[in-house]
C-alpha cells in the first residue's frame, strides 16, 4: 500500500506528460501571427497520439484521443468527428505496429511518423474534402506533414523527458502481450 | 461467475462484457455518426462548438499571449527604420488634410440639407468592436480565426470583420467571450463585390488558398489587373464599400483577388455592428 506522499508524488509525476499534452493541444490552435507566417501549421496533436501511442499507450486511451479530436473538431470548426475518427483509426494502426516499433532505433520511429502522419492527414483532407462536396488544396497537408516530420524529434525529446519522470507501471492498455 | 482467463487489456482490442465492441470500435463509429450528421445538418453542434470555444478561451487566450508580444515586438523594431520617413511624409500630408478638412466640414454641410430635402433613406451606421485574435482553426481545411469577444461584447453572428487594411471575413459562431470568424479565403464563403472605378459586380468566392477568385462575372466584363475591390452590399451581408483587395490575373487567365487583409499577421480585427443611433 502506497503511503500518502508516495500517491502525492505519482500523481504529481503523471500530471507532468498530461500537462504536456495540454500545452501542444493548446498550441495545436492558436495563433501564431509572427513575421515569419503562419502559413505552416504544426499537428502538434497528431506528434503526440504518436509518440504516446508508441511507448507509453496508457497515457493515451481511445476516450482521451476521442474527446481531444471532438475538441479539436469544435475549436477549429472542422465537421464533428473528423479528428476523433482519423485520431482512433491512427491509434489503432500504431497499436498494430507498436511491438515492431518499440524495438527500433529512433530514426524508425520517426520514419514511422511520417507515415502515419501522412496517412492521417491524407485521410482528414480526403474526408474534409468528401463532406463539403469539393477538396481544398493538398498543399497546406503536405507543408504540415513536412513541419510536424522537422519537428517530431525536438517534440519527442521533450515527451520523452516526461516519460523517464514516470515510474515504471504494468502498462495496462499495452498492446504488447 | 465465470472468471475469464487471459484477460486482454489492450485498449484497441478491449472487449465490452454486453457489445462484444471494443471501446475504441464504438468511438469511430460514433465519431462517423458525428461525421454524417455535421454533413447533412452543419449547424447540429453549434451550441457545442461554442461552449468548448468558452470553455478552452481564457487557455487559449493566455498561452497566445507571448506569441501576441513577440510579433508586436518584432513589428515594431521592423517599423523603427520606416518611422523617420513616415514622419516627414505625414507631415506633408497633413498640411493637405487640413485644407481638405474644410472642404469636406463644408460638404457635409450641404449633403445633410440635401438629404432633408429629399427624404432620403440613408444606410444604417455602424460602430465596430475590437477583439484580438486568440486562436486560428490550426488545421489545412478551415480557414477561420478565433477572436475574444462574443455576446457579452455585443457581437452578432453574420456581422462583418475588417483589419486595419480591409476585409477579414464574417463571424459564423458567436458565444459567450468568443466568436468564430470565417475568412474570405475559405472555400465555403462568398463575398459580393463590385469594381470601385467600372462599377462592374462580381462575387469573391474563398478557395482555402491565399487569393479567393471571382465569379459570376458578367459577359465581356473588361476588368483589369489592380482594380481595386469593395463590397457592393448586395444581399445585405456585408455593408456598401467595404475595402476587399485587388484584382489579379492568374497565368491561367481566370481573375482572383489579392485581399488588403493579410491573415498571417492578425493580431486585433473590428467586428461591425450596426447602431441604432442614424
Amino acid at each position: 500500500m502506497l503511503a500518502m506522499s508516495e500517491k502525492i508524488d505519482l500523481a504529481m509525476r503523471l500530471c507532468v506528460p498530461y500537462i504536456l499534452m495540454l500545452i501542444l493541444f493548446l498550441l495545436n490552435m492558436i495563433s501564431f501571427s509572427t513575421p515569419v507566417s503562419t502559413a505552416i501549421e504544426i499537428p502538434f496533436v497528431v506528434i503526440i497520439i504518436y509518440y504516446w501511442s508508441v511507448y507509453r499507450p496508457s497515457l493515451m486511451s481511445p476516450l482521451l484521443i476521442f474527446m481531444a479530436g471532438i475538441c479539436l473538431d469544435f475549436i477549429s470548426g472542422l465537421p464533428a468527428g473528423l479528428s476523433s475518427f482519423t485520431f482512433l483509426i491512427m491509434h489503432n494502426i500504431i497499436s498494430q505496429q507498436r511491438l515492431f516499433l518499440t524495438g527500433q532505433p529512433f530514426m524508425v520511429v520517426w520514419f514511422g511518423f511520417v507515415v502515419v502522419g501522412f496517412i492521417t492527414l491524407f485521410v482528414q483532407w480526403f474526408l474534409f474534402g468528401l463532406i463539403n462536396f469539393q477538396w481544398t488544396p493538398m498543399q497546406p497537408v503536405l507543408l504540415a506533414i513536412i513541419s510536424g516530420s522537422l519537428l517530431f524529434p525536438i517534440i519527442s525529446l521533450a515527451l520523452n523527458l516526461s516519460n523517464r519522470i514516470l515510474p515504471i507501471l504494468p502498462d495496462q492498455y499495452s498492446a504488447v502481450k | 461467475m465465470k472468471r475469464h482467463k487471459n484477460v486482454n487489456f489492450s485498449a484497441s482490442s478491449m472487449t465490452l462484457p454486453l457489445s462484444g465492441a471494443s471501446p475504441s470500435s464504438i468511438l469511430i463509429a460514433i465519431s462517423v455518426l458525428l461525421m454524417i450528421t455535421s454533413t447533412f445538418k452543419p449547424n447540429a453542434f453549434d451550441n457545442a462548438r461554442a461552449g468548448v470555444a468558452d470553455f478552452f478561451s481564457p487557455a487559449l487566450s493566455f498561452v497566445s499571449l507571448p506569441f501576441y508580444h513577440a510579433a508586436l515586438f518584432f513589428q515594431n523594431v521592423n517599423s523603427l527604420a520606416q518611422l523617420q520617413a513616415d514622419n516627414l511624409r505625414l507631415s506633408q500630408e497633413n498640411i493637405k488634410l487640413r485644407e481638405w478638412y474644410q472642404t469636406a466640414i463644408l460638404l457635409d454641410s450641404e449633403n445633410k440639407s440635401l438629404r432633408e430635402l429629399l427624404n432620403l433613406k440613408i444606410d444604417p451606421k455602424y460602430s465596430h468592436i475590437s477583439a484580438r485574435v486568440i486562436a486560428d482553426s490550426g488545421n489545412t481545411y478551415v480557414k477561420s480565426l478565433l477572436a475574444n469577444a462574443g455576446l457579452n461584447e455585443g457581437v452578432e453572428k453574420g456581422a462583418a470583420v475588417l483589419s486595419g487594411d480591409g476585409l477579414v471575413g464574417r463571424i459564423i459562431e458567436v458565444s459567450d467571450n468568443t466568436s468564430r470568424i470565417l475568412l474570405a479565403s475559405d472555400i465555403n464563403l462568398r463575398v459580393p463585390v463590385v469594381v470601385e472605378d467600372t462599377g462592374q459586380h462580381a462575387i469573391m468566392a474563398g478557395t482555402n488558398a491565399p487569393n479567393p477568385k471571382l465569379i459570376h462575372l458578367p459577359k465581356g466584363s473588361n476588368i483589369t489587373a489592380g482594380a481595386r475591390l469593395i463590397t457592393s452590399g448586395y444581399g445585405g451581408a456585408y455593408p456598401h464599400g467595404l475595402p476587399v483587395g485587388r484584382v489579379i490575373i492568374n497565368d491561367a487567365g481566370s481573375m482572383g483577388v489579392a485581399l488588403f487583409s493579410d491573415f498571417d499577421r492578425l493580431q486585433i480585427v473590428r467586428i461591425l455592428q450596426q447602431t441604432n443611433d442614424l
